[in-house]
């Protein structure tokens, strides 16, 4: 049931570690982390910038937040792993469907989550900024963004759970290379310290950047903005 | 204002809010500087006015702060020169002090003298504080409520710089207290009930009549 992690049960058999650390050295495993990581980065970056821009948009027109808004919310409710039947129809089985699973999923996210974070700024400073003569997208750029930004990182720290599981879903079930791959044909070859490794690293990856990169940002915004913790 | 009609907010006419309304994600000089920059003064020139005017209101120690770190009446002074710092034709002060503690306020009321003085800018200041306005201004206009509209203007002659103890500026308050009072009847009858008096064992007569003790 579970491989030994550190000792082996006969002289010369596998151990979690073992398959760690020669993975890493033949590259294996390092190669399937860089695949994921940059999939995932890409799919993103991508989704980040068509997020914000409907997440605008749906915030600067009724009409636009009745009929897309409407269409996201409905869309978002989707499981992302329900659309990748589809993508592989659309994409077939190579890096792409794995990248539309993540952007779909990703930007969804963003948009709810920007548009309800531009719509709850502030009245106050909305009427500082006009009295001073700022509107139309001055207004937007000097005023509403920056306003939303500790909100806008608390959406894209949930964004990047959901693309990071959309990875790993699709490259589980699609093959493309990468963790999930690799995990697969740890179960296929039944070799359950593979699996136990790859596990490892998923959750040091996402801890890592979960922990030290988002956290990070999230603290230095709130200081800077003097937003108090219940930790402080 | 000028001849021209006024429909909406502009820059000649700059408001200072009754919560300070400074943006968090910016310092205390960068929130002075905004609107500067909005009517495209070069950013340098931009910064040694903002600095100027935070000098004036004695915060020239604080131009790199946060405004988390500030108190409430050292924000209101950061907003009232994030105003002056435009050069507006008008100041517009909406109940400024009202979120202030008293000592706060009265500190303010001093700052505020010194600045008019120096600016020479019109003031029109919106307060429910009868003391503050009479020890602020030089024209009060009194406000009636239901309907809306001007009730009385009362010139205030009392000398510069005002000091609390002045009889004519307590007189002209029981004066002014005596008329509001009026309209403060006049809302608490509809809200309370139409037998309601602020005075108990009240009687209602003329305050004009004085049975001849003027002979």
């Amino acid at each position: 049931m579970w491989p030994p992690l550190i000792i082996p049960n006969d002289p010369g058999g596998v151990t979690i570690i073992k398959t760690l650390i020669e993975g890493f050295i033949d590259g294996r495993l390092l190669e399937a982390t860089g695949a994921s990581l940059s999939r995932l980065l890409v799919g993103f970056v991508i989704a980040i910038v068509l997020g914000l821009t409907l997440g605008f948009l749906i915030y600067k027109s009724k009409l636009v937040d009745d009929t897309l808004g409407f269409f996201v919310s409905t869309l978002q409710s989707i499981p992302n792993i329900v659309w990748f039947p589809l993508a592989l129809l659309w994409f077939g089985l190579g890096v792409e469907s794995v990248i539309f699973i993540i952007i779909l999923g990703a930007t969804l996210s963003i948009t709810i989550t920007s548009s309800t974070a531009f719509k709850s700024v502030s009245p106050l400073h909305i009427r500082v900024a006009r009295t001073m003569g700022s509107s139309g997208f001055h207004l937007f750029r000097t005023v509403i963004f920056p306003a939303t930004i500790p909100q806008l990182i608390a959406g894209m720290r949930l964004a990047w759970a959901l693309a990071w599981r959309a990875v790993l879903a699709g490259e589980l079930l699609g093959g493309s290379g990468g963790l999930g791959t690799l995990l697969d044909m740890g179960r296929s070859l039944q070799a359950m310290d593979l699996v136990f490794s790859i596990m490892i690293i998923i959750g040091v990856i996402g801890t890592i950047i979960d922990n030290f990169i988002f956290v990070k940002i999230e603290r230095s915004v709130y200081r800077k903005w003097g937003i108090q913790s219940s930790t402080n | 204002m000028n001849g021209k009609p006024i429909v909406g907010p502009g820059n000649d006419r700059i408001v200072v809010f009754q919560e300070s309304g400074l943006f968090p994600w910016l310092s205390v000089l960068d929130n002075v500087m905004y609107g500067l920059l909005i009517k495209k003064v070069p950013k340098e020139e931009a910064k040694e006015r903002a600095m100027k005017w935070l000098q004036k209101v004695h915060l020239g120690k604080f131009i790199h702060a946060q405004p988390h770190e500030l108190s409430g009446g050292m924000k209101q002074r950061v907003a009232i020169a994030r105003a002056l710092v435009m050069d507006p034709e008008i100041l517009l002060m909406d109940e400024p002090f009202a979120a202030l503690d008293e000592q706060t306020r009265m500190v303010l009321h001093k700052e505020l003298e010194e600045l008019w003085y120096e600016t020479k800018k019109t003031i029109i200041f919106v307060t429910h504080n009868i003391r503050e306005a009479v020890v602020l201004s030089d024209r009060i206009l009194l406000m009636k409520t239901r309907p809306g509209g001007i009730k009385n203007i009362f010139d205030v002659k009392a000398a510069r710089p005002r000091t609390a103890t002045d009889s004519l500026l307590a007189h002209l308050e029981s004066r002014i207290l005596a008329e509001l009072e009026q309209e403060m009847e006049k809302v608490l009858k509809e809200e309370f009930g139409s037998d309601y008096d602020l005075k108990k064992d009240h009687l209602r007569s003329d305050p004009n009549s004085n049975l001849g003790s003027d002979i």
